[in-house]
């Protein structure tokens, strides 16, 4: 309800009149004279609604209209009219008034013109409120919106997994900071070339999947981080529509598993400790039993032979059970490497040393190409870890040629070391029995041997883990009949293993 | 006439193991390396048991016993493994040994295939 409200008349009885009858209906009531005084009133009181008369002497009542709706739009204006002034009368409403009352004034038409001036205020106010509160609302929206945007910028790129969106050309569209400072962010990148240094996509790809069939796949890979560390990572996909349905992105998330995949590489290998290691225990009492047999029968029968036969036996099964022993017990410490600065030469040198009885007593041509003396140099290793590595290897070897002895000649062992700017290279070939496909795929694997009781499995499983802690690299190539060749290739510097 | 007895084993000491005990005992023996050579040898030797390895490099002793059977032959076999499933292995074989054997054992019922 308005309750100030300025009645503006030259005539002095209708002004009391009305300021009486207006007093009475429970507004404050300002008067004046004229339009002057009323525009002046106006700006010190600012009343909520005008009543003017149009025709008095000075300022006019139209003149006082456009003043005050100039100044306060918001103030009503109600026009008192004479006879004769209907036209002043519609003008006044173009103007911006809200009525206009004949003199002389009706109550009953100036109840009418009041109650549209407090409808059209009340109107107006509900009006401002209404927007203010949606201006609020409005506000308090955005600002909802920016937060939660902020929210899950902040989870998708704090996330403890590495998060990318990728296209249907396998290109990194969007990348957590996770993926970002483990693998760069160059633009147009492809996954398979960041995580894999592949130029085309990986074969078991579960993007390619999800891009397929629209469901989640999931798959394990090693990847190489950009300071080219190998880690183990489980993939996970989901596919993002676009607003057509049509999948346009694929999500993928990895989490670094190599920390469970080595435990479980553990678990495995005590699981199979149990199982396996007796198989191959139980050939070596045998042969153990043979040799004591042989010896017993031996010295009953006065053959001496016979005596050395069984203590050959019994040599090589004890060789067998102690390298047996020692390969368990390197493998079930989860020993950190002891990096040092060692010689390649005197490396090289140890290790043949060692071999050289057994090379020697199959006939076998050792053929070297290695650092002299003169180009030595020195690369970063565990000494003991990577020596065991190379002598399983060279053992092999070494196995490969006999188990051929009977049917060629020239039996040979080469030995080489390569060095590149990054990386020493040993390779060790023969041309041995060579290895099929199939035991090619699983000479790394645990307690795998073609050796049968000869073989604990151990030898290569062990040599690929030390390689692997040095940050290296090892290879098998072979055609079966012809050679066989192992390469070893370690970073010269390895930090922070 | 002197039985003899075909040892087959991927493991050298083991047949020279097995070859001295039978010889000791009065038998012959002739020797294969593995499942693949085993055939030839046995062709060639025909003889009157067999001691089978189960697990060898080329091929399983299951198979070369197969192989054997289709070809009619009804040579007895004693099968002397270290594998935990050797008696699945070969349904008709005479006996199961697991290694390590006890040669005594062995014998006795080598002895008691061959009826001396």
């Amino acid at each position: 309800m308005t309750n100030k409200l300025l009645v503006v008349d030259d005539e002095d009885g209708i002004r009391e009149v009305l300021r009486i009858t207006l007093t009475d209906a429970g507004y404050e009531v300002f008067t004046a004279e004229n339009g002057f005084t009323g525009l002046d009133m106006v700006k010190t009181h600012k009343p909520d609604i005008v009543l003017t008369d149009i025709r008095m002497p000075g300022m006019d009542g139209m003149a006082l209209l456009k003043s005050v709706k100039q100044l306060f739009p918001d103030i009503e204006v109600i026009m008192i009219t004479g006879y004769g002034d209907a036209n002043l009368a519609i003008d006044s409403l173009k103007t911006g008034a809200v009525d206009f009352i004949s003199k002389p004034v009706n109550q009953d038409v100036l109840d009418i013109a009041l109650k549209r001036a407090n409808d059209r205020i009340l109107t107006r106010e509900k009006l401002a409120d209404h927007t203010r509160n949606l201006e609020i609302l409005v506000a308090e929206k955005t600002r909802k919106l920016a937060e939660s945007e902020k929210r899950y910028i902040q989870l998708f790129n704090e996330s403890p997994a590495y998060i990318t969106i990728l296209d249907e050309r396998f290109r990194i569209v969007e990348s957590n900071n996770r993926f970002k400072d483990q693998f760069g962010d160059d633009p147009g990148m492809y996954c398979f070339q960041v995580q894999q240094q592949r130029t085309i996509p990986c074969d078991t790809c579960p993007v390619k999947e999800t891009f397929a069939d629209g469901l989640s796949h999931t798959a394990e890979m090693d990847v190489t981080l950009k300071d080219g560390h190998i880690r183990r990572f489980f993939i996970q996909t989901s596919a993002i529509p676009d607003d057509s349905g049509r999948i346009s992105h694929v999500m993928e998330m990895c989490t670094d598993i190599t920390v469970i995949h080595d435990l479980q590489d553990h678990l495995a290998a005590l699981g199979l400790h149990i199982s396996s290691i007796s198989h191959g225990i139980k050939g070596m009492l045998t042969g153990l039993d043979g040799g004591d047999y042989l010896i017993r029968s031996g010295l009953e029968q006065k053959d001496f032979h016979k005596i050395s036969n069984g203590w050959d036996i019994i040599r090589e099964k004890i060789a067998m059970i102690r390298q047996m022993v020692l390969d368990i017990l390197f493998h079930s410490k989860n020993r950190t490497p002891d990096m040092q600065p060692v010689s390649v030469f005197d490396f090289i040198q140890e290790l043949l040393t060692t071999m050289d009885p057994r090379i020697q007593k199959a006939g076998i041509d050792l053929i070297l190409d290695i650092p002299g003396p003169s180009t030595d140099f020195e690369v970063m290793m565990d000494k003991t870890m990577l020596f065991g590595a190379c002598l399983a290897i060279l053992e092999n070897a070494v196995d490969a040629c006999i188990s051929v002895k009977a049917d060629r000649k020239n039996l040979e062992i080469q030995v080489q070391v390569v060095e590149t700017p990054r990386q020493v290279v040993f390779k060790i070939r023969d041309n041995g029995k060579g290895l099929d496909k199939r035991y090619r795929q699983k000479i790394f694997s645990l307690f795998y041997s073609d050796k049968g009781n000869k073989g604990t499995g151990l030898g290569l499983f062990v040599a690929r883990r030390s390689v692997q802690q040095h940050q290296g690299e090892i290879h098998v190539d072979s055609e079966p009949g012809k050679f066989t060749e192992f390469t070893i290739a370690i970073p010269k510097k390895t930090s922070d293993i | 006439m002197t039985k003899k007895i075909m040892i087959v084993d991927d493991d050298p000491a083991i047949t020279r193991y097995l070859e001295t005990l039978f010889k000791d005992n009065g038998f012959d023996t002739c020797i294969a390396d593995d499942g693949k050579q085993a055939m030839d040898v046995f062709l060639e030797q025909q003889p009157d048991l067999i001691t089978l390895d189960l697990e060898m490099p080329e091929e399983w002793g299951p198979r070369f016993f197969r192989k054997i059977s289709k070809k009619g032959y009804t040579t007895p076999v004693i099968v002397i493994s270290g594998l935990s499933g050797r008696t699945h292995s070969i349904p008709k074989a005479e006996a199961f040994f697991a290694k390590p054997f006890k040669p005594e054992e062995v014998l006795a019922k080598v002895k008691a295939v061959l009826g001396v």
